[in-house]
């Protein structure tokens, strides 16, 4: 039985227990990996088990929910899981994890994505910390934050401000406590088609070739496989990381046909972090909703509404706020113009 | 071309028409509400099969929900199904909604319109509530006028109850899956594809039907070229009896509890909106919450997202006037368990 420990920022920490943590797994999390933690928020146990489903209320024929309980056997296309989790309410959550080949394969997209990454997420919330999906880079100690749905320029406005020199705090999540922007590094998640050339021509050249081969393996099965290469941002040539930095302004990046750059009002960032926040956290967005229909009472019923509370928070630290649309074509020059904007309003 | 309208208790008007589908008049959802009146503006037409959308100068949002002002479209691989989705009227005025895609295999054979008629219950609810008329998750039986609503998330055994009081009660059916609830009191009847409960009513002792009852009931739906129309009555009442929450559980023993009035307004909120959440994809109407969520991204204040406020608030009067109670059924549903709870707790004056 393998047994890997994690700490972010001292704040969350957890423990992964399998027979194998393979290294696509292993690699999602280096950054925070300890020798030893105590008291961890969340256990998680990789393997087959027998879920304890007495006196639980079934729902949907599919999730069996008792107080601070829930099991349920779910897939998506070709993976398979089944998930237990008990002491969903307290400060000592404990997951049961078996999934089937595919789930082993790529355990990245659902072991890590679909499970751990939530949790991580939801004991942050639960702290009154808030983790948002967006990227965040910073210069002398100010960060920038861009929020954005997936594919509107979050990685991308990250790996260009690094190539200017900026540090890194994340690329897809990061977290906000009081004005603060809090590291997140997990593995950037590099695909041929998104891979930024500065990059591309540091990696030695079997790397490049694995990269091909997946791409093919994408268009091939008509976009049904999609295999990132993981890769630590710490191994990236010129990436400097940096643990945190005051929030300095807010760039809500979204697609649009050319650069824009206008104020925003808080609402409307609020707004869109908070329903990013939970598009997000699919599956559990589901399994919370059923927990909540038997217990409307419980702290989980109110889960969306303290994340809500705790960005309002967070946020709150006179950061400037825009709006930004991004080209579909996201072009040097186009960075440039933004870069401009971006240094200018400091 | 075929065309079919709906009439919703003179609430609301539907058109659902397609081309290029071999027998829409299979598994019918609404045939309940069948009328040969062809009105000029329906309030909702769905639109069944290929269409090229109009998405010129909207949003694009994850590269592939698409967002204009009143306006959704999106094109989504789900497992075991993709369907393509355009929606004019999202938000406000009459609505259009082309679809086209559904389910592979036999299921898509043999009811090939299945997941759009689906897709059109968000709507016709977001459409009631603002008549102030709620259609919730949940079914009902009637006598004297007098309503008995059972309400309860998937798979409670809410089928198997009400074809069990129809059966030796002599009760009439309201809905097995959705009813209207009036802001005033009062229930309408709301039955949905009475085919399939019409068959399993006749032929099968619970809900449950076991491989044969679908053999049986497939062959069913391959000779039967109409819908049978449905020999049980319907009718709707004019006041609530009583509100039932029914749960189920892996034990082996009946329970009831009591229910508090503002957890039952919440329970009755999150059981209709966890209809439109799905954990992964399989499903259009399973997404619908989602892309209420991104048509919020554009227009943060649009009123979509002040349907479950509006349901609330024009729930609350029934909740708190209406005797409730939570009935917990075992794991297997049997007649034991029914005898008790008709006699017991669901029909107790």
């Amino acid at each position: 039985m393998m047994k890997k420990n994690y700490s972010i920022h001292d704040v969350v920490k957890f423990t992964i227990q399998s027979e194998n943590i393979p290294e696509r797994m292993a690699i999602e999390y280096a950054n925070f990996e300890k020798d030893h933690i105590n008291n961890p928020d969340f256990v998680v146990e990789i393997g087959n088990f027998v879920p304890s489903k007495e006196d639980c209320y079934i729902v949907d024929h599919t999730y069996y929910i008792k107080e601070g309980y829930f099991y349920c056997k779910d897939s998506y296309k070709f993976g398979k899981w089944m998930i237990q989790v008990s002491g969903l309410e307290s400060d000592q959550t404990h997951i049961k994890l078996s999934t089937n080949a595919v789930g082993t394969l790529v355990p990245d997209m659902f072991i890590c994505a679909y499970v751990i990454d939530f949790f991580i997420r939801f004991k942050f919330e639960s702290k009154g910390y808030s983790v948002v999906h967006a990227s965040s880079m910073s210069k002398g100690g100010q960060a920038f934050l861009f929020p954005s749905q997936s594919g509107a320029g979050k990685t991308s406005t990250a790996i260009y401000l690094a190539e200017s020199g900026y540090d890194y705090l994340g690329d897809d999540f990061v977290i906000l406590h009081e004005g603060q922007v809090l590291s997140y590094p997990t593995a950037l998640n590099i695909f041929a088609y998104n891979l930024n050339p500065a990059i591309r021509e540091n990696l030695p050249a079997y790397d490049r070739a694995v990269l091909q081969l997946k791409d093919a393996l994408y268009k091939l099965t008509a976009r049904r496989i999609k295999i990132f290469t993981k890769m630590n941002p710490k191994d990236i040539p010129g990436l400097n990381i940096t643990d945190a930095s005051t929030l300095k302004a807010v760039y809500l990046l979204a697609q649009g046909d050319r650069l824009e750059i206008t104020d925003a009002e808080p609402d409307v960032i609020l707004n869109s972090l908070a329903i990013n926040q939970k598009m997000e956290s699919y599956p559990f967005f589901k399994y919370l909703l059923e927990y909540s229909y038997v217990f409307p009472n419980s702290n989980i019923a109110r889960f969306w509404m303290t994340c809500a509370a705790n960005l309002k928070n967070n946020l709150n630290s006179g950061a400037k706020l825009y709006n930004v649309s991004v080209p579909r074509h996201y072009s040097r020059e186009v960075f440039e113009e933004f870069r401009e904007a971006l240094e200018c309003g400091n | 071309m075929w065309q079919l309208n709906y009439n919703i208790h003179d609430l609301l008007s539907i058109k659902i028409q397609g081309n290029g589908m071999r027998d829409p008049t299979r598994n019918l959802r609404y045939s309940y509400f069948a009328t040969a009146d062809d009105p000029a503006e329906p309030d909702i037409i769905l639109n069944i099969g290929p269409f090229e959308p109009s998405h010129e100068g909207a949003e694009a949002i994850a590269h592939k929900y698409y967002v204009k002002e009143n306006y959704f479209y999106c094109s989504e691989k789900g497992s075991g199904s993709n369907w393509k989705i355009e929606i004019f009227g999202f938000e406000t005025g009459k609505t259009v909604i082309n679809f086209t895609g559904g389910g592979h295999g036999l299921r898509g054979v043999v009811f090939p319109t299945f997941m759009a008629q689906e897709f059109l219950i968000p709507f016709i609810e977001y459409k009631l509530a603002k008549k102030n008329h709620f259609l919730i998750h949940s079914g009902a039986v009637c006598k004297d006028s007098w309503g008995y609503v059972l309400a309860g998330r998937g798979g409670v055994y809410k089928t198997s109850l009400i074809m069990d009081l129809m059966r030796t009660n002599d009760y009439q059916f309201l809905g097995d899956d959705r009813i209207i609830l009036k802001k005033g009191g009062g229930i309408l009847a709301f039955p949905r594809g009475q085919f399939v409960f019409d068959f399993t009513l006749n032929n099968t002792r619970t809900e449950e039907r076991n491989a044969f009852d679908n053999f049986k009931l497939l062959v069913h739906a391959l000779t039967n070229k109409t819908e049978a129309i449905s020999t049980n009555p319907v009718a709707n009442c004019s006041a609530i009896k009583k509100l039932i929450f029914v749960s189920r559980k892996t034990n082996h023993t009946i329970q009831t509890d009591p229910v508090i009035p503002q957890e039952a307004l919440q329970r009755l909120i999150t059981n209709n909106m966890a209809e439109y959440v799905e954990s992964t994809k399989h499903s259009p109407i399973g997404q619908y919450n989602l892309y209420v969520q991104v048509y919020s991204l554009i227009f943060p204040d649009n009123d979509l997202q002040k349907h479950f406020d509006r349901m609330r608030e024009g729930l609350k009067g029934i909740v708190m006037n209406t005797p409730m109670q939570e009935i917990i059924l075992p794991f297997e549903y049997d007649q034991m368990a029914f005898n008790t709870l008709a006699k017991d707790i669901i029909l107790e004056r």
